[in-house]
């Protein structure tokens, strides 16, 4: 750009003001979760070079272009960019708001735990932890600290008891939290500079929640009611997508390797015998058929719903659904979703309420033998199994017999667990099943698609 | 579509490195192409860094007409290499002509003299494939690499390399570098995601359905014969219709086709029962023909879209819900 300011034109000083600023931001990105790589930093401050630096869109164009390469960073690079190339004195503002609205946290933080305190002694808790205590109302948190006094004060109490009134405290808050729907779900780590610590903050708040939010990060049970439509568009968005992707007609890659001699020969019999025309093998496409058997006690209802939608957007890449739902018994639901209409999610869920199973406890066990008995037939070696559950369930070691029986009886079973991963190890259910069958994590939607494009896209390429 | 830039070119060619970004807005609308801020640097980078340009968006938002713009601007070759399903390297990159080799066999044969291998593998049984062609280009041509996330995972890792080098070795003939880097342009609709190698070595633009205002100016540069009015209709019409759940959104290309139908049928202003009859331009689905059917039934969605229909605003797709069908 002729007219612009050219880095040069500053002198060594404001070229390595350029880079440093350069260097800060794209950590700025990385704790929002975008992958920017050295090399990509290089190429942005090439760019950076060759761009009137006076003109805010033509900088924001060129390091989007260079830094970001995937379309759904762009709502926390363009946040990011705006807060972080802002004019100083905003900046500071901001930080110092920040900095203070900390100070003010720690203090409440350290009030709340002054409270929470066995025979004077403060609990051990997590910042986490006391967050969710200030957080009660006044009635629990009174019945909270009257457990604490009451036990201080009981007799023969010592500050052995300490250690079993932490683990007591610590349960019920954890569980409190839970139920209150605060996880803060958010991936980023502080980068331990407030300035960048600002702009990280600053972007998730703005971003998180919002119209540009990536829902399908989001865990499935938090998708609030109101924005069920959009996650219902985005869900059949995936599955068309995938859809197309899955039916797309297979063709061999190394064809090279396969030449098909009977086809060859039969089609050069004109030419005399040379083989003019060479014929190659092609692959077949095999279509699974699913076999789908959710869980639907309590708290998996919403999960199911979604999954179910899901499923039932790939019906174009599959020879066939068929569908059950279980709790205590098992139900077949495959004929109430009639073929051609497209099911939504909340109809779904509609059809789940009605269910006679629905939300009560899990038997996983006593369902899998209903569907041994009644339903046999569906099992056969073009078949994926795919079970969605939180593998929580009574019968367990009849259910790990069962899968055991049926492992062989199908293609494959693909286990959708909605706990996350990192809660795997302290329910024994899990390893029980995982040993049966493919178990993988998947609580969000992007989980759902990953699964389902890995699991069923595999089969799609037997020959 | 006419190629007002294409006399300009030849003598910018030298110096497609020194393009800037002005010189680049004025070629791009002398050749009918609206493009905006986003567009322009992307472009710009790609040329001055001598990057691969990777362009993402939905389909029919003008992704395949940048490479041909940058062809004609230029006034070099177009070189296309259409990504499918099972593309190999000798579809893409060059294969030796079986049945020329067996026909000179033959005819040597029946001479009575013995063929010489060298003779069998030297350029003329040669066939050259889009990249070796690009690389053995005599001038800095466009190579463009359409739909690349159809092509396997194993093929994209191959093309990462040829493009990282530019170089090739054809066993029988040697390496083959490339003269000039060429400009390349690879575009995806997003159905599989890419590696993140190939992301990493290009510059990234995505290109997003246009607000009213620049869909107005392409139907205005494009559809010229279209009165104000008309063009205004259309674009606003097109935005609401963009934000309904449908399968599949209208295109730009979509646009310009109902102009010109609409003009065919010598309409001077758009209404809910001209919409509903010509909603076969639109969309190319039938349920979702039948969806917008169903929307313009109520005889004021027109209006409503024009009413709301504020030039500038970018439309958010997604918003609106499809009504529910019966």
């Amino acid at each position: 750009m002729s007219a612009g300011r050219s880095v040069d034109d500053g002198g060594p000083d404001l070229a390595l003001q350029l880079q440093e600023n350069l260097v800060r931001f794209v950590h700025v990105l990385r704790h929002l979760g975008v992958p920017v790589n050295p090399a990509e930093t290089v190429d942005g401050l090439a760019a950076l070079e060759l761009v009137d630096l006076g003109s805010r869109g033509e900088v924001r164009a060129a390091l989007r272009a260079t830094l970001v390469k995937t379309e759904g960073h762009a709502p926390l690079f363009d946040k990011a960019f705006d807060l972080f190339f802002a004019r100083p004195e905003e900046r500071q503002a901001r930080t110092a708001e920040r900095l203070q609205a900390r100070d003010a946290r720690r203090a409440r933080l350290e009030a709340a735990n002054a409270e929470l305190a066995f025979q004077g002694e403060p609990l051990e808790l997590t910042p986490e932890q006391i967050e969710t205590y200030t957080r009660l109302g006044e009635v629990q948190q009174e019945r909270l600290r009257d457990f604490l006094s009451e036990t201080s004060a009981g007799y023969g109490v010592d500050g052995k008891l300490q250690a079993l009134v932490e683990s007591i405290v610590r349960g019920y808050l954890d569980r409190l939290r839970r139920e209150m729907g605060v996880e803060a779900n958010r991936p980023h780590a502080r980068t331990g500079d407030d300035d960048l610590d600002t702009v990280v903050e600053g972007t998730v708040d703005a971003v998180v929640g919002s119209e540009a939010d990536p829902m399908i990060h989001r865990d499935m049970k938090d998708i609030a009611e109101a924005d069920l439509p959009r996650a219902t568009i985005l869900i059949r968005r995936l599955a068309r997508r995938l859809a197309t992707r899955l039916s797309r007609r297979y063709r061999e890659t190394h064809k090279r390797s396969r030449p098909n001699m009977r086809r060859t020969i039969r089609s050069n019999i004109r030419h005399g015998g040379v083989l003019f025309d060479l014929r190659y093998r092609e692959r077949k496409i095999t279509r699974p058929k699913l076999l789908l058997i959710c869980d639907v006690s309590g708290s998996m209802a919403r999960y199911t719903a979604f999954i179910l939608e899901f499923i039932f957007g790939l019906r174009a890449a599959v020879s066939g659904v068929e569908a059950f739902v279980f709790s205590e018994q098992l139900e077949r639901i495959t004929g109430l979703v009639a073929p051609g209409v497209a099911a939504r999610a909340q109809d779904l869920a509609k059809l789940v309420d009605k269910s006679k199973v629905w939300g009560r406890g899990t038997d996983l066990g006593a369902s899998l033998e209903t569907l041994f008995e009644k339903h046999e037939n569906l099992l056969s070696r073009d078949t994926v199994a795919i079970i969605v559950s939180d593998t929580k369930t009574l019968g367990a070691d009849q259910a790990d017999d069962l899968l055991r029986k049926m492992k062989p009886r199908v293609k494959e079973i693909l286990w959708l667990n909605t706990l996350p991963r990192e809660d795997w190890p302290s329910h024994r259910t899990v390893g029980l099943f995982a040993r049966h069958s493919d178990m993988r994590e998947c609580y969000t939607l992007a989980h759902l698609e990953q699964v389902i494009r890995v699991g069923v896209g595999r089969h799609m390429r037997a020959t | 579509m006419a190629a007002p830039a294409r006399a300009r070119g030849a003598s910018f060619l030298e110096d497609a490195k020194n393009a800037t970004t002005e010189w680049l807005r004025k070629a791009f609308e002398l050749d009918g192409y609206v493009a905006g801020q986003e567009i322009l640097i992307a472009v710009y980078l790609a040329l001055r860094l001598e990057k691969p340009i990777l362009i993402e968006g939905a389909p029919g938002v003008g992704k395949t007409e940048i490479a041909k713009v940058l062809a004609r601007i230029f006034g070099t070759d177009l070189i296309r290499l259409q990504c499918y399903e099972g593309l190999d390297e000798s579809k893409a990159l060059y294969e030796w002509d079986y049945q020329k080799q067996l026909l000179h066999i033959q005819l040597l044969r029946e001479a009575g003299c013995i063929p010489e291998e060298s003779e069998l593998f030297s350029e003329d049984y040669l066939l050259e494939r889009p990249l070796l062609k690009a690389i053995r280009a005599e001038r800095r041509p466009v190579l463009l690499i359409d739909e690349v996330d159809k092509c396997d995972p194993e093929f994209e890792a191959f093309l990462f390399e040829v493009l990282s080098d530019f170089t090739v070795s054809v066993p029988e003939l040697g390496t083959i570098r490339a003269r000039q880097i060429p400009i390349v342009v690879l575009t995806s609709n997003n159905e599989r995601e890419l590696s993140d190698g190939l992301r990493r070595r290009c510059v990234y633009l995505f290109i997003e359905y246009p607000s009213v205002e620049k869909e107005l100016r392409i139907v205005r540069s494009r559809v010229p014969e279209a009165s104000d009015k008309l063009a205004r209709d259309v674009a606003c019409v097109v935005a609401r219709v963009r934000t309904m759940d449908l399968r599949k959104q209208p295109s730009i290309a979509e646009t310009l086709d109902w102009t010109r139908a609409l003009l065919a049928l010598g309409v001077e202003k758009v209404n809910d029962q001209l919409l509903a009859e010509t909603a076969t331009m639109l969309l190319k689905n039938r349920d979702d023909v039948l969806a917008l059917r169903e929307a313009a039934a109520g005889g004021r969605w027109v209006t409503e879209a024009l009413e709301a229909c504020e030039p500038g605003r970018p439309h958010q797709a997604g918003k609106t819900r499809r009504p529910p069908r019966p």
